[in-house]
């Protein structure tokens, strides 16, 4: 795939949306195109993490490993969704097993590259954290719904 | 058949609406395990009050108790209506025990309809959650009989577990209609799930809208319904007066005159159950309502 594919792409994921065009440009710079089959895993819990995926289509289940009872599906994440943030913080560390349970196409951002980025422009780091505050907090929002379980009738 | 929606008569003050009509259970489907679709006939077969989606009748379990429950059929049939029950107490487990044959008192039609004149011409945007599904199914066969009045139709459905999905065959039907698109996600699945896991609003971010042109309509946990208004809004820019949501709390006379069901200066069973998100968004945040 040429660079200007690649743009089009990238431009095109809801990530993105609203970005400044020469941030657009650099977030391009540690982007690649990946494919993953059903079966793959994108990342798996406890490896380091230097990277993170914007997904454009498939699905992929995040799974947390429990001793002596094997994979548990936490969530699934699809086209448009963005996976991952341990990259962003330290120890950079995943958490969880991402594996592909259809065919997958994402976009893959090498977290080492723009972590470097981030630093020199912190224009571009501030538009970056604010993404990833934005999605760190729907994420938790989303969690604590799943944990109250809403669709238990409420006991008075 | 006939599919045009038929206004059910306007009712006055002191006409029958407090005095049940018989009907019969003529069909009883088993959803999941704990919800069942009944429909029900006159026992003559005259045909029932013509009703519009999202509105309910107040069901009668002889001498148990009587409560509302939303019209789950097409309205373009005249001589059945559907309702579909989730066993969460007394009531509810008389009406899920109901066989074939078993005699039911309904009132009603009652209450505010979707807004389905205000949708012609626009996308449709349907995000249930659970039961809610029963209430909005109405707008799926409307939709359906009209096909060219609508733009897109996307149905956004999640629940707790693959076990407690509704109409799971109709899902797969309404899958294949022509502009549709319908993704279903569960709270907790399995690993032999293959589908999505997670809640509904984690649908909203993967769809795209023209918010100028969607209308959007949601039942489901108040909770949820709150967190779908607050997606569109923020994240897909629709307006608040072009999301519409049923509100749900304990009703008795169901057509305005006990004030069972007030809810701020509303009562939802007169002014509801279908609300636009705009004139409830203040009471939806004030815990003491
Ligand atoms: C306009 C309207 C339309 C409705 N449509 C439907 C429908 O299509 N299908 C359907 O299954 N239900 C519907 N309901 C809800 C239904 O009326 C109630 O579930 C029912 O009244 C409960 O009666 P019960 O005697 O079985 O339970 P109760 O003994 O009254 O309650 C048992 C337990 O369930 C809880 N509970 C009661 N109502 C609800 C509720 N609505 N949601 C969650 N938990 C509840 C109570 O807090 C209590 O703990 C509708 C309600 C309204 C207001
Ligand atoms: S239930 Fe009587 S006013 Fe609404």
């Amino acid at each position: 795939m040429n660079i200007q594919d690649l743009e089009h792409i990238l431009e095109d994921h809801p990530f993105v949306q609203g970005m400044h065009y020469p941030h657009v440009r650099t977030l391009l710079g540690c982007c690649s195109n990946q494919r993953y089959s059903p079966g793959d895993y994108l990342f798996r819990g406890g490896q380091e993490s230097h990277e993170f995926f914007l997904l454009r289509e498939g699905t992929v289940s995040l799974e947390l490993y429990v001793p002596q009872h094997g994979g548990l599906r936490v969530e699934t994440r699809g086209g448009g969704d963005l996976l991952g943030w341990s990259w962003l913080i330290k120890p950079y560390r995943w958490h969880f097993d991402a594996k592909a349970i259809t065919d997958v196409a994402t976009l893959m951002i090498d977290a080492r590259c723009l972590r470097q980025k981030c630093e020199e422009d912190h224009s571009f780091g501030y538009d970056i954290l604010k993404r990833f505050a934005a999605l760190m907090v729907h994420d938790v929002r989303a969690m604590s719904l799943q944990l109250i379980d809403m669709h238990k009738p409420l006991r008075a | 058949m006939a599919a045009t929606l038929v206004e059910p008569p306007a009712r006055e003050a002191g006409s029958d609406v407090m005095l049940p009509r018989p009907v019969r259970v003529s069909e009883v489907i088993q959803e999941t395990h704990d919800t069942c679709t009944l429909r029900v006939v006159s026992p003559r077969g005259e045909p029932l009050p013509a009703f519009l989606p999202g509105q309910f009748s107040m069901l009668y379990a002889m001498g148990v108790a009587e409560l509302p429950i939303s019209i789950s059929g097409d309205p373009a049939i005249r001589d059945t209506h559907t309702y579909t029950i989730r066993s969460v107490g007394l009531a509810t487990q008389r009406f899920n025990a109901m066989r074939v044959g078993n005699p039911i008192g309904i009132r009603g039609p009652f209450g505010n309809p979707w807004p389905m004149e205000e949708a012609r011409g626009k996308d449709v945007l349907v995000v249930a959650g659970g039961i809610g599904l029963a209430p909005l199914r109405p707008i799926l066969y409307h939709v359906f009989h009209h096909r060219q009045d609508f733009g897109r139709l996307i149905l956004l459905y999640g629940t707790r577990s693959p076990s407690d999905l509704l109409f799971r065959k109709e899902l797969k039907r309404w899958e294949k209609q022509k502009d549709t698109l319908v993704m279903t996600t569960v709270d907790y699945g399995g690993m032999s799930w293959k589908g999505n896991v997670g809640l509904v609003t984690r649908l909203i971010g993967r769809i795209r809208l023209n918010p100028a042109r969607t209308i959007a309509m949601t039942c489901g946990p108040e909770i949820m319904m709150r967190y779908v208004a607050y997606e569109l809004q923020d994240h897909k820019g629709l307006d608040a007066s072009h999301i519409h949501l049923t509100m749900e709390r304990n009703m008795k006379c169901g057509c305005g005159f006990c004030g069972h069901c007030q809810y701020g200066p509303h009562f939802i069973c007169k002014d509801g159950p279908v609300f636009r998100f705009r004139d409830i968004q203040p009471l939806m945040m004030q815990y003491e309502i």
